[in-house]
C-alpha cells in the first residue's frame, strides 16, 4: 500500500491510498461538520442537508444524479454523526472518473425548495422509525446527559418540531458556513491512479470557495447525571453508562481502544464473561468513543426488566474496576484488534473510512502497519498511566424501562 | 477477475472447495451443515440455533474459557448462523494461520462437549433474544411474514420460538446432533491465500475419520396461499411487508428474476426507492429483495410508514411490483445488471464472505459459479425474460404482514 497527500489552493486536502491487488475503488468526502455544529434551533439540519446532497446540483437533477451513480453499478451513500459528515461512493476501477464527477457535482447541491419540501417528510419518517428503536432513544439520551450544556452531544436526527421548523434559507446559510473546501477531506483508496486524482480534484474541486468554516471546541467537565426512560410494552431493558475517555488528538486512545478492547468486546472479554457467557444478560459492550476535543467511554447493557439492577451492578463494578485483567487477556486483546486491522486491509471500502476519519480529526496518516505496531506495544503500563488521567468510571446512567 | 477454484471430495463424503487468492493475506474457513430451524424437532424449533451456539462453548478437553482462548491467541474471528436449512460456521484469520484454525475447528465441530450448565446459559440467551425481537417492529414482521408465506417446517423463525428453546434437553441436543451432523451433509470452503494441497491434508488428517451418514433434509416447498397477517401495536411507524413466489437458483429465469428485482430495487435507483421515497416522501425505507435457495425462492419487500401514509404506501408498493414488466428501459435493464454485477465483485472481497459464497453454492447446486457465469447470466436477460418471470410468478399472490396501530388489506 502506497500513501499520498496533496492540498488545492482553495484548502481542500487529498488523501489516496493505492491497494496493488485491489478489484475496487472507494472516494468520499470527509466534512468536518455535524449536530454539534448546529444551534437549537436548526436541530437536525446537517443530517437533512446530507440527505438534500443526492437531491440535485446546478447541472443534474436528482433523478440525474440516482440514475447516473446506478448506470455504472457505483454503491453510494453518506451517513451524519455528531461531528463529521461523509458522502462516499465504491466502484469499479473503470468506472473511476465518472463516480469522482458525479459525487463532487453533489458536493455543490441546488438546494431546490421543492426537493426540500419532499426530502423533509422522509426525515420525519426517519425520526419515526428510530422512535420504534429503544436502544437508539437510549443512546441519544446517554449522549445529550453525559455532555449536558455542550454541543457535542447534541441529537443528530434533531426532533419532528426542529425539523419541521427548518426553512430552506436555513439550510443554504448552514452549507454556506460549513462546506468549505479547507473544512473538507478527499479521500480514496483501493486502485486508483493518483496523478489522474489530482487532476480530478483540480477539474472539479477547485473553483470551491473558500472560507472559514472553524469550529470551536470548548472542552467538557461532565458532572454526575441520572435518567430514566420509559416505553409502553418493552420486553426488555437496557442500561447505558459514560464516563470520560481520551480525546481524538490523544495518544492516550490506543491504550483505551485496547482497555475498551479487554473489558468490552463482543467476545472473550470481562463484560462477555461476566455477563454474556452466563445468559444474565442478551448483550453488553464497552467502547471508547474519541471525538473532537473530547472523548468518552460507553458501556451498555441489555437484560430483562427484573435483572437491570444486578446485571448494571456488575458492569458498573467493572467499570470501576479496569485494571483486573491477566497478561494474557492484554495479549488476546491486541491479538484480536490486530486481525481486525488486517482484515479491514482487505477492503477498500473500510481503508476509506479509517483514512479519511484518521486524516479528519488529526491531519495524520496512519498505515496499517504503523497502527499494528503501535496498539502492539501499549503495555499494562501504558494503560494504568491512561486511567490516570481517564478513570473510565461512568459518570452518567441512563436506563430504559418498560412504563 | 482471476480465480482459482478447485474441490476435492474425501472418502467419507465430505467436499472441499477452495479459491485462492494469492494477493490477500487472510483466509477463511466455512462448514456449512443442512441442519437448521426447518430439521429442528418440531417440538424444539430453535434447536439448530442454541446448538450452533453451543459449539462457542466447550469441545475435547477445553472448557468455555479455554475454547475461546485458543482462537483469539490466534486472532481469528469467528461466526456461526444458524437459518433455515443450513447452518454456516466460518472463521477467518491470517492465511498463515489456516492449518492450526482447522485443527482447532475440527475439535470444536466434531467433539462439542455439549454439556447441561453451558446449555442453560444459552437456553437465557436465545429466550432473551426472543423477547428483544418483539422491541424490534421492523425485524419482528419480517419473522411474521415469513411464517405466514412458507408452509411448516419453512416458515419458522431461525432464532425459534419461546416453548421450542424451552423445551430443548441436553439430551436431546446431543441426540440431533448425532443423528444429523454427518459429513454427507456437509461442505467444506476456504478461500483466501492459502496452499490447497496444504489444506486437504489437514482436512483429511482431522475430518477423513469422521463417518456415518444420514438421511438429507427434504428440499424446500412451495409457499402456501397468499394470506394476510397484522399484530396490533401502538408504534410509530407502520411496518409493512410482502413476500410472493419467483424462481429458485436452479431455475433457467433465475437471473431474469434477479434482474427484475433490481429493477425494482438496485440500491436508490430502483422503482421503489423513486416511486414511494423521492418523489412522494412516504417512507424513510423502502426495499425489495430475490431469496433463493434450493427448493424455494421468494421476492420480499418492506417498507416502514407512518400509520396516515400505510394506505398510500402500500398502494404505491404495489403498484410497482404489479406495474414490474410494464415500459422496462433499455437503461433501467442495464442500471439493474451493473448493480448486482457490481455487487458481486464487492461482495467477494472479503476472504469470510467468499468462503460462505462458495459452501453455499456448493450444497444448492453442486457447483460452484465463476463471477464470468454469473456476470454472463445476468447480462443476456431481455425484457421478455423478466415479463416471462412476472407471468409465471405475478406480485398479485402476495402475502402481507403488518404491525402497527393499524392493519391493511391489499389493494386489488
Amino acid at each position: 500500500m502506497s500513501f499520498h497527500e496533496t492540498k488545492l489552493e482553495n484548502g481542500l486536502t487529498v488523501i489516496g491510498e493505492h491497494h496493488k491487488a485491489s478489484q475496487c475503488a472507494a472516494i468520499g468526502f470527509f466534512v468536518k461538520t455535524g449536530s454539534r455544529d448546529e444551534t437549537p434551533e436548526i436541530a437536525g439540519v446537517s443530517h437533512f442537508l446530507e440527505h438534500m446532497m443526492f437531491k440535485g446540483t446546478a447541472k443534474r437533477s436528482a433523478l440525474d444524479i440516482t440514475y447516473q451513480l446506478a448506470a455504472i453499478g457505483a454503491q453510494s451513500n453518506a451517513y451524519t454523526n455528531e461531528e463529521n459528515t461523509v458522502y462516499y461512493v465504491y466502484v469499479l476501477p473503470e468506472y473511476f472518473d465518472t463516480a469522482f464527477e458525479i459525487l463532487s457535482d453533489m458536493l455543490r447541491p441546488a438546494l431546490d425548495e421543492n426537493e426540500f419540501n419532499t426530502e423533509k417528510k422522509v426525515i420525519l419518517e426517519e425520526i419515526a422509525l428510530y422512535e420504534d428503536r429503544p436502544t437508539f432513544k437510549l443512546y441519544e439520551a446517554a449522549m445529550r446527559e453525559y455532555f449536558y450544556n455542550h454541543p457535542a452531544g447534541n441529537s443528530v436526527l434533531g426532533t419532528t418540531e426542529t425539523v419541521g421548523g427548518i426553512s430552506v434559507g436555513q439550510m443554504r446559510r448552514y452549507f454556506d458556513s460549513r462546506y468549505s473546501p479547507e473544512n473538507i477531506t478527499l479521500s480514496v483508496s483501493g486502485q486508483f491512479d493518483w496523478e489522474r486524482v489530482c487532476e480530478l480534484s483540480d477539474i472539479h474541486c477547485g473553483h470551491w470557495d473558500r472560507h472559514d468554516a472553524d469550529r470551536e471546541v470548548k472542552p467538557h467537565m461532565p458532572t454526575a447525571r441520572e435518567k430514566i426512560l420509559t416505553k409502553e410494552n418493552l420486553q426488555m431493558s437496557h442500561m447505558c453508562l459514560m464516563g470520560e475517555g481520551p480525546a481524538a488528538g490523544d495518544d492516550m486512545r490506543y491504550a483505551a481502544y485496547v482497555l475498551a478492547c479487554i473489558l468490552g468486546d463482543s467476545t472473550g472479554s470481562r463484560t462477555y464473561w461476566e455477563l454474556v457467557d452466563k445468559g444474565l444478560a442478551e448483550g453488553a459492550a464497552v467502547d471508547s468513543e474519541d471525538m473532537d476535543g473530547v472523548g468518552m467511554v460507553y458501556s451498555f447493557v441489555s437484560a430483562r426488566p427484573e435483572a437491570l439492577d444486578d446485571v448494571g451492578e456488575i458492569l458498573q463494578k467493572i467499570m470501576r474496576t479496569p485494571m483486573e485483567f491477566s497478561d494474557d487477556d492484554l495479549e488476546r486483546a491486541k491479538t484480536k484488534i490486530a486481525t481486525r486491522l488486517v482484515l479491514q486491509g482487505e477492503s477498500s471500502m473500510r481503508r476509506l473510512m479509517a483514512i479519511g476519519v484518521d486524516w479528519t480529526y488529526r491531519q495524520q496518516y496512519h498505515s496499517i502497519e504503523s497502527e499494528l505496531k503501535r496498539l502492539q506495544s501499549v503495555s499494562r503500563k501504558e494503560i494504568e498511566s491512561m486511567l490516570a488521567h481517564y478513570s473510565f468510571t461512568p459518570t452518567t446512567k441512563v436506563k430504559m424501562v418498560p412504563a | 477477475m482471476s480465480s482459482d477454484i478447485r474441490v476435492h471430495t474425501f472418502d467419507n463424503d465430505i467436499t472441499l472447495v477452495g479459491e485462492n487468492r494469492p494477493h490477500m493475506s487472510s483466509a477463511a474457513f466455512a462448514m456449512l451443515v443442512g441442519i437448521g430451524a426447518a430439521t429442528d424437532p418440531s417440538d424444539q424449533i430453535g434447536a439448530a440455533s442454541i446448538l450452533s451456539e453451543m459449539f462457542n462453548r466447550g469441545a475435547g478437553s477445553w472448557n468455555s474459557r479455554e475454547l475461546s482462548a485458543e482462537f483469539e491467541s490466534l486472532g481469528a474471528q469467528r461466526n456461526h448462523t444458524a437459518g433455515i436449512e443450513v447452518s454456516v460456521f466460518s472463521c477467518a484469520g491470517l492465511g498463515t494461520n489456516l492449518s492450526p484454525i482447522l485443527d482447532r475447528y475440527s475439535t470444536v465441530l466434531l467433539s462439542p462437549t455439549l454439556d447441561s450448565a453451558e446449555l442453560e446459559n444459552v437456553r437465557q440467551l436465545a429466550l432473551q433474544e426472543l423477547e428483544s425481537l418483539e422491541d424490534e417492529p421492523s425485524s419482528k414482521v419480517m419473522v411474521n411474514l415469513t411464517k405466514a408465506f412458507y408452509p411448516e417446517p419453512y416458515g419458522r423463525p431461525q432464532m425459534g420460538t419461546v416453548e421450542g428453546v424451552q423445551a430443548v434437553s441436553a439430551k436431546s441436543l446431543r441426540d440431533y446432533y448425532s443423528n444429523c451432523f454427518k459429513p454427507n451433509r456437509c461442505v467444506i470452503g476456504v478461500a483466501g491465500n492459502f496452499d490447497f494441497d496444504e489444506a486437504v491434508q489437514v482436512i483429511g488428517n482431522k475430518f477423513g475419520a469422521w463417518n456415518g451418514t444420514s438421511e438429507k433434509p427434504p428440499l424446500g416447498a412451495l409457499p402456501t396461499k397468499p394470506s394476510v397477517h397484522h399484530t396490533h401495536r401502538d408504534t410509530a411507524q407502520l411496518q409493512i411487508a410482502l413476500a410472493y413466489p419467483s424462481a429458485q437458483i436452479d431455475d433457467p429465469d433465475y437471473y431474469a428474476a434477479r434482474v427484475g428485482v433490481g429493477i425494482l430495487s438496485a440500491g436508490m435507483a430502483g422503482r421503489l426507492f423513486i416511486e414511494v421515497r423521492e418523489k412522494r416522501g412516504l417512507v424513510y425505507s423502502v426495499r425489495a429483495s430475490h431469496s433463493a435457495s434450493k427448493g424455494r425462492a421468494a421476492v420480499f419487500c418492506y417498507a416502514g410508514t407512518t400509520p396516515d401514509n400505510g394506505k398510500e404506501t402500500l398502494s404505491v408498493v404495489m403498484e410497482q411490483l404489479r406495474g414490474l414488466p410494464n415500459g422496462i428501459e433499455e437503461e433501467e435493464l442495464l442500471r439493474a445488471k451493473a448493480d448486482i454485477k457490481s455487487r458481486l465483485v464487492m461482495q467477494s472481497e472479503s476472504s469470510i464472505s467468499r468462503a460462505s459464497q462458495l459452501v453455499n453454492d456448493w450444497w444448492s447446486l453442486g457447483r460452484i459459479r465463476d463471477i464470468e457465469e454469473i456476470k454472463a447470466g445476468i447480462d443476456a436477460v431481455q425484457p421478455a425474460d423478466i415479463q416471462r418471470v412476472c407471468e409465471r410468478f405475478p406480485a398479485s399472490a402476495a402475502t402481507l404482514a403488518t404491525i402497527g396501530p393499524q392493519s391493511l388489506e391489499i389493494p386489488s
